[in-house]
């Protein structure tokens, strides 16, 4: 078929082919790094499959769900569609995803832990785009200018970081601190659950007591009345901000808390090279630290795709693919499949080696997987009864009860 | 005779006809915005009311259990609390200022456009994202006011938005400072009071304060009443700038979570259609009421000259 047209008009979803091609939508959220290099790899999906043309959907994070609800609702949602782990068990639910094992996808190069992170009870209803896992990241320029080491993270405890973090406010310029109050970081809760031998989740239910929690609604507290941490009314402007204008991005605390590949944009806003540490334990071993891989995000199909076999194509060739490994880089976090790994790995840059660097480094500590996030747990409302904590209108103890009610409730409501 | 008296009568009925329907051809940009924009939705919102929608999996029929859910519902409560507190403060003072900044502007001073488009700026821009994002900036914790606070000596200045217990004061202030479109209508107000009824008054020796009750509210009156139903059903449905002050979350501790906010994070953070679309209705009906009961009340306090 010569003279194709190119498909750029809007194809409403239905079977779509555009001057005889097939035409595949795709959408993701993205950022103005993520945005261009998915086009670039989208280029040479097409050149590697003249009949099929992509129609690219790039969204941004605040508005991406709504979008894709409403348009799974009015029957136009896209075919191929990135997926986040806590959405993944509402949709697959709902039936609205194709099971990718079924549908032939290869995950031969991935470790089983990795191929079956889009995994329910009922299929694999997504695949993993990239990997990363909690890290505490210290910032060198911050622990200097205070005149503190930063801790060694094989044997530091959770006093060790309240100590730290306590003698850097103190050196410090007004306005800086020794740390992001721990109660604002959603790992920090759950590491802290699972070195005390509870986790946040046990299937569709909570996994923890709330005398299990209230020690660390306690200790979020102790950092912050004794100044290592941030005062409540800075933190709860920080829960609200852009990454890019967190105290963290710009250099008011020495250590924070962050997905690993969230990195590549904080050393940015920084200006400097942040050391990735091993969040600290109870006991002060690495060993015990119950680290766990999450998927930064996954790739789906649309189930009522009229070009299934094409979409099933076009995510083969996102993981699979080391030509497009090496386009994506590990923006969109470390690749799980091996041979993309490996091809991707002489081109990366010292930051994301140090990522890289970082999952290799803690694989011996991990600690047991995670299960996917069961459908609901974002309506447990967890920002309220931090609030509440920090600005003490609510002891840790009612605190952890508060909460634990409400999520059980949310997880509840949800089938 | 009277088939002769008909005829022109007919003809005229024709042309009427004729008019009628160019009528409808006009308004039928509007006619089609109401029926597929308004109407519509509203219908189909209804019904969903009744049901549990998640958006991926067709609705299914539940009765009033979205109602009886709201009824239990703490967040909604609280919400609801949030949105009358707002209503109640924020109305009142927001017309008594555009009421003193338009008696102010019609002493008849000379730059008078200028004023009057100064003082309406802030209504253009008030509703919009960007002065929404401008006020987190000024009322950061680190912001403008902070650092004014700062500078004149204050030690531990509030969080403003980022504390629970200054949050909704702090849209609050940002709504009054909106006064400009209810100012502009109570000038226009003003100046059809013929100013003969000053002379006459002062000619009588009433104070300036005599004048302004017994002269200018009942005249005005009409005036502050058609603001005031406007302000009320605006204030209720006010959603951009809790959303975007909160950054989306209602927060600090829900100290900011309106009800269109509620509704928005139900349907479109939960999924859960079915129960939003119950509390638009729910909404709906308290405005309803608030309108009803202020244009009972109005026989009482507004009086029209005819």
């Amino acid at each position: 078929m010569t003279g194709a047209g190119c498909g750029t008009g809007s194809s409403g979803g239905a079977a779509a082919s555009s001057g005889g091609k097939t035409v595949v939508r795709l959408a993701w959220w993205g950022n103005d790094v993520r945005n261009p290099l998915t086009a670039k790899a989208v280029a040479e999906f097409e050149k590697e499959n003249p009949d099929i043309t992509v129609q690219q959907e790039p969204g941004s994070w605040s508005s991406y769900w709504d979008k894709l609800a409403t348009q799974f609702a009015g029957g136009s949602a896209p075919d191929v569609i990135q997926m986040d782990e806590s959405y993944l068990t509402q949709y697959s639910n709902n039936g609205t995803l194709l099971d990718l094992k079924t549908a032939g996808l290869d995950t031969s190069n991935f470790s089983s832990a990795t191929a079956n992170m889009g995994t329910t009870s009922k299929g694999t209803f997504a695949i993993v785009a990239g990997i990363n896992a909690p890290a505490a990241m210290a910032n060198p320029k911050v622990f200097k200018a205070a005149g503190v080491a930063i801790p060694d993270d094989k044997t530091w405890t959770w006093s060790d970081m309240a100590k730290a973090a306590q003698k850097i406010t103190a050196n410090s310029p007004s306005g800086t601190f020794g740390t992001q109050n721990i109660a604002s970081v959603d790992f920090m809760l759950r590491l802290w659950l699972r070195q005390h031998g509870a986790d946040e989740y046990s299937g569709t239910k909570p996994g923890f007591t709330a005398a299990q929690l209230s020690p660390f609604f306690a200790e979020a507290l102790a950092l912050q009345n004794s100044k290592a941490a941030p005062s409540a009314s800075l933190t709860s402007q920080d829960m609200t901000t852009s990454q890019d204008q967190s105290m963290a991005a710009t250099n008011k605390v020495a250590l924070s808390y962050w997905w690993s590949n969230q990195v590549t944009s904080l050393d940015k806003d920084t200006g400097t090279t942040l050391q990735f540490l091993m969040p600290p334990t109870v006991t002060g071993s690495a060993k015990d630290v119950q680290l766990y891989y999450k998927a930064s995000m996954l790739w789906s199909v649309n189930k009522n795709s009229q070009v299934q076999a094409a979409a099933v194509k076009l995510v083969d060739f996102l993981v699979n693919s080391p030509t497009c490994g090496k386009i994506l880089g590990t923006e969109r976090g470390i690749p799980a499949n091996s041979k993309v790994l490996a091809a991707v790995t002489p081109q990366m840059t010292a930051t994301d080696k140090q990522v890289s660097g970082y999952l290799q480094g803690i694989a011996p500590d991990l600690g047991t997987p995670i299960g996917l996030t069961p459908p609901g747990s974002s309506n447990a409302n967890y920002a309220t009864y931090e609030s509440n904590l920090i600005f003490g209108k609510s002891t840790p103890q009612q605190t952890a009860q508060d909460y634990l009610t409400s999520l059980t409730t949310a997880l509840q409501g949800k089938s | 005779m009277s088939a002769i008296a008909e005829l022109p009568q007919k003809r005229r009925n024709r042309g009427e006809n004729r008019d009628n329907k160019a009528a409808y051809v006009f308004l039928l940009p509007w006619l089609v915005g109401l029926l597929v924009i308004t109407i519509g939705p509203m219908v189909a919102s209804l019904y969903l009311s009744f049901t549990d929608y998640n958006l991926l999996s067709a609705p299914h029929w539940i009765g009033l259990q979205n109602y009886v859910a709201m009824y239990h519902d703490s967040r909604l409560i609280n919400s609801l609390k949030v949105t009358f507190t707002y209503v109640f403060v924020s109305v009142p003072l927001q017309l008594a200022l555009a009421l003193i900044i338009a008696m102010a502007l019609n002493r008849g001073m000379r730059a008078l456009p200028f004023y009057r488009s100064v003082f309406y700026l802030p209504s253009l821009m008030g509703a919009s994202v960007a002065i929404a994002v401008l006020w987190r900036e000024i009322f950061g914790t680190t912001g403008l006011v902070n650092q004014l606070l700062l500078k004149i000596g204050v030690h531990n200045p509030p969080g403003w938005i980022a504390d629970p217990s200054t949050a909704l004061s702090t849209i609050i202030l940002l709504h009054i400072w909106t006064f400009g479109s209810p100012m502009i209508i109570f000038l226009a107000g003003l100046r059809q009071i013929p100013t003969m009824y000053y002379e006459a008054a002062a000619v009588d020796g009433a104070s300036k304060w005599t004048q302004f009750v017994h002269i200018t509210m009942p005249l005005l009156s009409p005036i502050v009443f058609f603001n005031l139903v406007l302000q009320i059903i605006g204030a209720f449905q006010s959603f951009t700038q809790a959303f975007v002050v909160s950054g989306g979350t209602g927060g600090p501790a829900d100290s900011t979570m309106f009800y269109t906010l509620y509704l928005y994070l139900q349907g479109f953070g939960q999924f859960r259609m079915g129960y939003a679309s119950a509390m638009a209705w729910l909404l709906m009906i308290i405005i309803a009421i608030f309108t009803a009961v202020n244009f009972l009340v109005s026989k009482y306090w507004v009086h029209y000259d005819d």
